[in-house]
């Protein structure tokens, strides 16, 4: 018997509220998901942005302790600062990522690159002796330590 | 013509792990041991060249600019066909690679000043 279009449009219904009822409880599901990776997300950088915030400044501590040296006395300090530097930008580009994933806006790459420039400018030139901490080498060396803390500290509080 | 030879140098295997250092008076792993010995006769063929930056203990600021800025300074390659045959790499830390970029920029602008303030 061929269905009138009232009947149609009464199956119709019930069919409509229960898919729109499952709709939703699949909706929500995938909005508490959602809600729940962002959160871990953001728990994840704040810890990773703490974390590079205290390696600012020991690598600060190393480059000083380099300058002061005569730069063949100081040959560790350098392998080192090296070193460290290279597991910093690779965390720091960790962190960019996560925040790309979170949808909020990256580490400004300008400010990582200061930091290595400034704390590495000089790095295994030939000096007599050791330089003051008024030498133009190393006050760039506190303005760009700084500004990366801050560049972190804005994204830790975002994060929050 | 141009060549389609292409010329890789991963400077961990190729160079040295510790790469270091500006002047050929710092050391030999210095970046312009590194551009004279590597990169110019490499350019100097007309080869794309690959520069693989990873595998590293990690780059001071002197040693990147002397070797890429260096390129414009000293051997008059100019930035558009540093471009062109130049390509960089670095998985590890692609910050190394805006830092190039920003030597590479600097020298160019150098080094058209300095042209342009030469008597005719």
């Amino acid at each position: 018997m061929p269905q009138t279009f009232w009947q149609g449009l009464g199956l119709g219904t019930v069919v409509g509220a229960v898919l729109g009822e499952a709709a939703k409880q699949i909706g929500g599901s995938i909005m508490a998901r959602r809600s729940e990776r962002a959160t871990e997300l953001r728990k994840l950088i704040r810890d990773d942005v703490r974390a590079l915030q205290d390696k600012v400044a020991p690598m600060v501590n190393l480059s000083i302790s380099y300058y002061a040296k005569p730069s063949q006395a100081a040959v560790q300090e350098a392998n080192q600062l090296r070193s460290d530097l290279k597991v910093f930008a690779s965390e720091w580009n960790v962190v960019t990522q996560r925040l790309g994933e979170a949808g909020e806006r990256p580490l400004p790459v300008s400010a990582l690159v200061s930091l290595r420039q400034a704390l590495t400018n000089g790095l295994d030139t030939a000096r007599p002796g050791p330089i003051t901490l008024n030498d133009p080498l190393v006050q760039p060396i506190y303005v760009a330590s700084m500004r990366a803390v801050d560049e972190l500290s804005k994204v830790r509080y975002r994060s929050i | 013509m141009t060549s389609t030879q292409k010329i890789k140098i991963r400077i961990a295997t190729d160079f040295s792990k510790v790469p270091a250092g500006r002047y050929v008076t710092d050391g030999n792993v210095s970046g312009q041991v590194f551009r004279e010995k590597m990169l110019v006769p490499a350019l100097s063929q007309g080869a794309h060249v690959v520069v693989d930056l990873d595998g590293t203990e990690g780059y001071g600021s002197s040693f990147l600019e002397e070797s890429f800025g260096g390129l414009i300074r000293n051997h008059g390659f100019t930035l558009a066909q540093l471009r062109d045959q130049l390509e960089l790499k670095s998985f590890e830390d692609p910050s190394l690679l805006v830092e190039i970029e920003e030597y590479l920029t600097e020298a160019s602008a150098s080094a058209l000043s300095k042209s342009k303030q030469q008597p005719v």
